[in-house]
């Protein structure tokens, strides 16, 4: 495809949006927070598609990046990695966004998503953003994708460097950095910050941490509520709507579902004879084919100790550019991902294990972060310690190359079968 | 590089007193190295010597570098002010010839195309261990900077211990020739 034929991708996402919430609509048994999400999505490149008709700035940002500050200058957000991943899934351009990386010149050990960010910036299939931002955290390759992006768009960027520890000193260092990114925002975009707007999102994104919280509770029930399939959209709750209303609205749908199933004693699968925790994310490609296997073997992933538990800790409204510091220490992937592998988050996954009753782990070790797969051995051993087996499985997030649906089916049947044997 | 090897693993005393030898000997030395090209190699660690000298038996000459295991080991050295010892070991982790790691890439940038300049370099080999990621990242920029520069550039992934053998000798061999070409 040319990059005329691209640029029409952002319209095709969102027609895409559009059919799927039409279709999910009309399945009898269909989740209303599903349609609400694929409305969600919609709603986000639809604003994307149409920030400059309505003079607004658009900022590409990386992953765990605060995107409330760009909500409360009035910059519309663009996640870098999620539109990448979202448009190449849903259009099936992965192959081709991936061979574009690699014609820049970006070797095959790098992160397969940001060589895609890469290749679709080359390709000209996302709208051109006017600002780039990105942060080492999460990863070595969110740290130095940035300037790739800004040669690509032409775009001027700021890095924002986040500190591995949350003590005092490194906490005023990282709103330091904060500062100085809202002045460089000021300067471009000519938009004075709204301190107000961002209080308010503060206390949304207290609420919307609460609600993480009574979501993880529930999933706890026995059968537990929610399908493999929720995973990857409350992960996208936060990367896209955080601190908005749009993402209250959709953890308090998903949460009122999820509470009336355990109320009714359903499961997410019936009957449901595997619960599972899951260790790092399954490749996106095949969420929906997890969701029905799982359906089909009694499977259901009822904890994500390192993606889906948010760490303890109170945000401030009166203090708003410290709680966007302080939320960066709470995010559930920071545990594995970013600075040491504490002995909280270890505590974390066998404190889960036991709270969710779960049967078995799965570790799906993308070969392209090195940072995960560092940790496999010792969350393997303390799982063993604890009587939980874990399996392994080497994959790539967005990559369909890499596994088949049936080595997936294979590998899990296997397991299963050790589990049911004990 | 066998200098610096053995300066990884010696007592500096003794090091710093063999080096001075070294410098003696090299400086009233007229001994000159024809070569077909003066070569860089840039990149993260090396631990290898004989990968330089798989090179070097291909007649060209290895006349600077920009590794973690040398040039930005040995080039920018700490400064001794009144500071206290620790702040002056964290200024020169800071402040010294840029790792990929650092963010922006620009000085890292800037002090390759001054090394190019000062050494005359013909061509550059990028040599990336296997996920040394920041390297990876940097090299599509850096590739560009050079070939505005007129610089030309072979990119190398290789391993712990890979020596300058098979096929990477060839891919050497045939960088040379283009060097070669681009000269007459």
């Amino acid at each position: 495809m040319t990059s005329t034929e691209h640029k029409k991708d952002t319209d095709l996402l969102i027609r895409s949006y559009q059919l799927l919430a039409r279709m999910n609509r009309l399945q009898p048994n269909a989740r209303a927070s599903q349609t609400l999400y694929f409305q969600l999505l919609e709603k986000y490149y639809t604003r994307v598609r149409e920030a400059h008709q309505e003079d607004k700035m658009v900022a590409s940002h990386t992953v765990f990046f605060p995107a409330e500050i760009l909500y409360a200058m009035d910059i519309v957000p663009m996640h870098t990695e999620m539109t990448t991943w979202l448009n190449a899934l849903i259009l099936g351009e992965q192959a081709e966004v991936l061979a574009k990386g690699a014609e820049l010149g970006l070797a095959p050990e790098i992160c397969s998503p940001h060589r895609g960010v890469a290749g679709i910036f080359a390709l000209e299939a996302i709208p051109r953003p006017d600002i780039i931002l990105w942060s080492n955290l999460i990863c070595d390759n969110t740290a130095k994708c940035g300037e790739l992006m800004m040669e690509l768009s032409g775009s001027p960027g700021f890095f924002l460097d986040n500190p591995f520890q949350d003590s005092p000193g490194e906490m005023d260092y990282l709103v330091g950095e904060l500062e100085d990114m809202v002045h460089f925002l000021e300067e471009k975009t000519g938009k004075k910050m709204d301190w107000d707007k961002l209080s308010e999102m503060v206390a949304l994104t207290t609420q919307e941490i609460e609600l993480h919280r009574e979501i993880s509770e529930l999933r706890k029930a026995v059968p537990s509520p929610m399908s493999i399939t929720g995973y990857l959209e409350l992960l996208s709750a936060d990367y896209m709507f955080p601190g908005q209303p749009e993402a209250i609205q959709y953890l308090t749908q998903l949460r009122d579902e999820l509470k009336e199933m355990v109320q009714q004693g359903k499961g997410a699968v019936s009957p449901e004879r595997f619960r599972l925790m899951t260790l790092f994310v399954p490749p996106m490609y095949l969420i929906s084919y997890l969701g029905k296997l799982f359906d089909e073997l009694g499977a259901v992933s009822v904890v994500e100790p390192l993606f889906t538990c948010w760490s303890e800790g109170k945000l401030d409204p009166a203090k708003p550019l410290e709680s966007v510091a302080k939320k960066s220490f709470l995010i559930p992937e920071r545990r594995s991902m970013y600075g040491p592998l504490s002995q909280q988050a270890l505590r974390d996954i066998t404190d889960g294990a036991e709270q969710y009753k779960i049967d078995g782990a799965i570790y799906w070790a993308f070969m392209g972060c090195r940072h995960t797969c560092a940790t496999i051995k010792v969350i393997k051993e303390i799982l063993s310690e604890i009587d939980v087996p874990m399996l392994t499985i080497d994959c790539d997030i967005v990559d369909p190359t890499i596994n088949s649906e049936e080595e997936i089916r294979d590998k899990l049947e296997q397991f299963f079968e050790l589990l049911e044997d004990r | 590089m066998e200098v610096l090897s053995a300066s990884f693993r010696m007592p500096k005393e003794l090091f710093n007193s063999y080096l001075h030898e070294l410098l003696d000997e090299l400086a009233s030395s007229d001994i000159t190295h024809p070569s077909r090209a003066r070569l860089m190699v840039t990149g993260s660690t090396m631990d290898n010597p004989e990968f330089i000298q798989s090179i070097e038996e291909l007649e060209a000459l290895v006349v600077t570098d920009e590794l973690c295991t040398s040039t930005r080991y040995w080039s920018d050295p700490v400064v001794l002010d009144d500071s206290p010892p620790l702040e002056a070991i964290s200024r020169r982790y800071l402040n010294n010839f840029p790792c990929a790691r650092m963010v922006p890439s620009d000085e890292r940038f800037d002090r390759i195309l001054q090394l190019i300049r000062d050494y005359k370099v013909d061509g550059v080999i990028s040599q990336i261990i296997r996920y040394c990621v920041p390297y990876a990242h940097d090299l599509p920029l850096l590739t560009e900077r050079l070939k505005k520069a007129g610089i030309p550039v072979l990119a190398l992934d290789v391993e712990y211990g890979t020596s300058g053998s098979g096929q990477i000798r060839t891919r050497v061999q045939a960088f040379l020739e283009m060097l070669e070409t681009k000269k007459r």
